[in-house]
């Protein structure tokens, strides 16, 4: 698919020639599968959306449900991963969590990746004062570390799973509208943008038809890592009491809740909802990684 | 280089603006929190309000607040009870200590780590390396700080409690510099200084594997790169060693692009710090700021987050000019 992105510019010419496009698609999917640590990304990441998915019949029990007479069990028969405070099954928690977290990964990036591309492409194309204020307002909000952004917006929306994404995506957004502006500059110089123009193509025609599609692959590269930066940075905000709130089984704030359990022994509450989103966050580094790799020019060479 | 000092003050006025416009939009009224419940008297809050300036109208208030700001007046914290801005000093050396250590760990062991992966690609020290260092930058640090001290402290017993730079019963070397590593020394007193780097350590490895994770995999990229370059073969051929090569010709070409990501670290730092000290009750900026959070204290809030993002752009400023330093092709116009 990388490819066959990358290549629309020059559809026109391509549709010519189905062959070498199967071709380039085929080395392009090869390469990605070529890669062992990026197709176990995918991997960890489809089971997750799978058990997501199906986590009505994948956990053994009732998320929310209450049960006094299972308090703080350790992990054991009946509960793999033992229970909290509130007798809660620990692994059905994070089965339903991986709702939550993959969600607001997604959601997150959605956010900032298709807010701040329009921006960066109007800027780079049209230039001006309008470019220049853009930019102002980017390099502000990216003077910010992200974390202590997203902390800031959040206490200022207040708790909640949904006001802490917007704060993870309002602090990715400069980043997605700057790299947009930087591959527009590059592409708006095209000879092929010049012929279109020439031809009397319309700004939205150009934009949509010529200039777009090449900015795609770097906004996906950006976009399948900045996912697991956001859950991070998602979580970090429900372990300080920002995001989810109780009774949600966001991971987050589990290890929050188990924080102080551990004093007594109890480790199991908030060991494994760390576990959980490693595996998550990591699936997207590696996938990412491979993205890019298949999608950089210069790894073109390395095959 | 006149160019990049100029970007930065209308960068300042942007980050004041943000934090001035945060406190502005939170939930409740400022007078009216500070009343409580009980008190709903609309002429005691307006009252209030207008003692507070809160009734006039935006652009006049912020022109105060910048005004407020720049006298180092960043408003008073409500769960401290003492002024915003004699809070974060109190509390900055803390930070800056754990900040520095985190850092150097990072450097210290990321720079041959990285060598090591990308001199040897493809081999089991290479995968092993790689694989650390995703699985380090992939990890919730709080998560990590949690484990560490769970199985660190309360299991095995071989680590300090997390109860900040000293133990319950140790006392603080005088103050000199606040960081206590040097006040040690200064006071002559090599105990405290072992004790004080003990409780430390924890804290900052924490704190450093992120960062670490990210050293190892920008160096080894780069190392891989730069072997591939016809310099490296001419230096080969003229019969230099391994190991010079290595370290003569490729390590300080590779080196360049680490230093600026490793630049944007040593800022990052002080935003990382936030959930590690919390979970290290470490005292300083980090935990302060979480504190502020549950407390809803909005000054202290935004004067943490003021203060945060003012020393990230003053130090990429410091980066960008040590970056020339390094390579003379790089200029500021």
């Amino acid at each position: 698919m990388a490819d066959a992105v990358r290549d629309r510019p020059r559809s026109d010419a391509a549709a010519a020639r189905p062959a070498a496009r199967i071709g380039e698609w085929w080395i392009a999917a090869h390469r990605l599968r070529r890669n062992t640590l990026s197709v176990a990304g995918l991997g960890i990441l489809v089971l997750w959306a799978v058990i997501a998915v199906a986590a009505p019949a994948v956990a053994p029990h009732d998320p929310v449900a209450v049960d006094v007479t299972a308090r703080l069990r350790p992990p054991g028969a009946g509960h793999p991963f033992g229970t909290d405070f509130y007798g809660r099954d620990i692994l059905s928690r994070i089965v339903y969590g991986a709702r939550y977290d993959l969600v607001i990964g997604i959601v997150a990036v959605g956010i900032a990746a298709g807010g701040g591309t329009p921006f960066g492409v109007v800027a780079g194309y049209y230039r001006g004062y309008l470019d220049d204020a853009i930019m102002r307002v980017c390099d502000v909000l990216l003077a910010f570390p992200s974390l202590v952004l997203a902390l800031a917006l959040g206490a200022a929306l207040g708790p909640g799973l949904w006001k802490a994404v917007v704060a993870v995506a309002i602090t990715s957004i400069a980043g997605y509208a700057r790299l947009a502006r930087g591959s527009t500059l590059v592409g708006r110089e095209e000879t092929y943008v010049e012929a279109a123009r020439a031809q009397g193509a319309s700004d939205v025609r150009i934009l949509a038809r010529y200039v777009l599609p090449n900015i795609v692959s770097p906004i996906v590269v950006r976009a399948t890592i900045g996912m697991g930066f956001s859950v991070l940075l998602a979580a970090s905000l429900s372990f300080v009491g920002l995001g989810a709130q109780p009774p949600t089984p966001e991971w987050g704030a589990m290890i929050n809740e188990g924080r102080n359990q551990l004093v007594t022994g109890v480790w199991w509450i908030s060991t494994f909802p760390g576990l959980a989103i490693m595996s998550v966050v990591l699936g997207f580094n590696l996938l990412g990684d491979g993205i890019r790799d298949v999608l950089d020019p210069r790894g073109a060479t390395r095959i | 280089m006149v160019r990049r000092f100029a970007a930065v003050p209308p960068i300042l006025v942007g980050i004041t603006l943000v934090t001035f416009l945060l406190l502005h939009v939170v939930p409740g009224d400022p007078a009216r929190m500070y009343l409580g419940e009980g008190a709903q008297d609309p002429g005691v809050i307006a009252a209030l309000r207008h003692q507070w300036g809160l009734d006039r109208p935006l652009p006049v208030q912020y022109v105060d607040y910048l005004r407020n700001a720049l006298s180092g007046n960043l408003g008073f914290s409500i769960h401290s009870g003492r002024p915003v801005a004699d809070d974060l000093r109190h509390y900055l050396p803390a930070t800056a200590e754990l900040s520095l250590l985190s850092f150097v760990i990072a450097v210290v062991l990321g720079i041959p780590l990285g060598v090591l992966s990308g001199a040897r690609v493809n081999t089991a020290t290479d995968h092993a390396s790689r694989v650390g260092s995703l699985l380090f930058l992939s990890m919730p640090s709080f998560w990590f700080g949690l484990i560490v001290i769970y199985v660190g402290y309360f299991v095995l017993g071989w680590l300090p409690s997390p109860t900040g730079r000293l133990g319950m019963t140790d006392t603080a070397p005088p103050a000199v510099t606040g960081f206590f590593l040097v006040d040690s020394l200064l006071a002559g007193d090599p105990g405290a200084f072992v004790r004080a780097l003990w409780y430390l350590l924890p804290p900052a490895f924490t704190l450093a594997l992120p960062s670490l994770g990210l050293v190892v995999r920008m160096l080894r990229g780069s190392i891989v790169e730069v072997l591939g370059q016809d310099y490296i073969r001419t230096a080969r051929s003229k019969g230099a060693a391994g190991w010079s090569v290595l370290y003569r010709h490729a390590l300080r070409n590779a080196l360049i692009p680490t230093v600026t990501v490793l630049g944007v670290q040593f800022g990052l730092l002080f935003s990382g710090n936030v959930l590690v000290e919390a979970v290290f009750s470490w005292p300083g900026i980090g935990a302060y700021l979480v504190q502020a959070i549950t407390w809803l204290d909005y000054s202290a809030v935004m004067g943490c987050t003021l203060l945060i993002a003012v020393l990230f752009v003053a130090v990429n400023v410091l980066v960008d000019l040590s970056y020339a330093a390094l390579d003379p092709r790089v200029t500021y116009g």
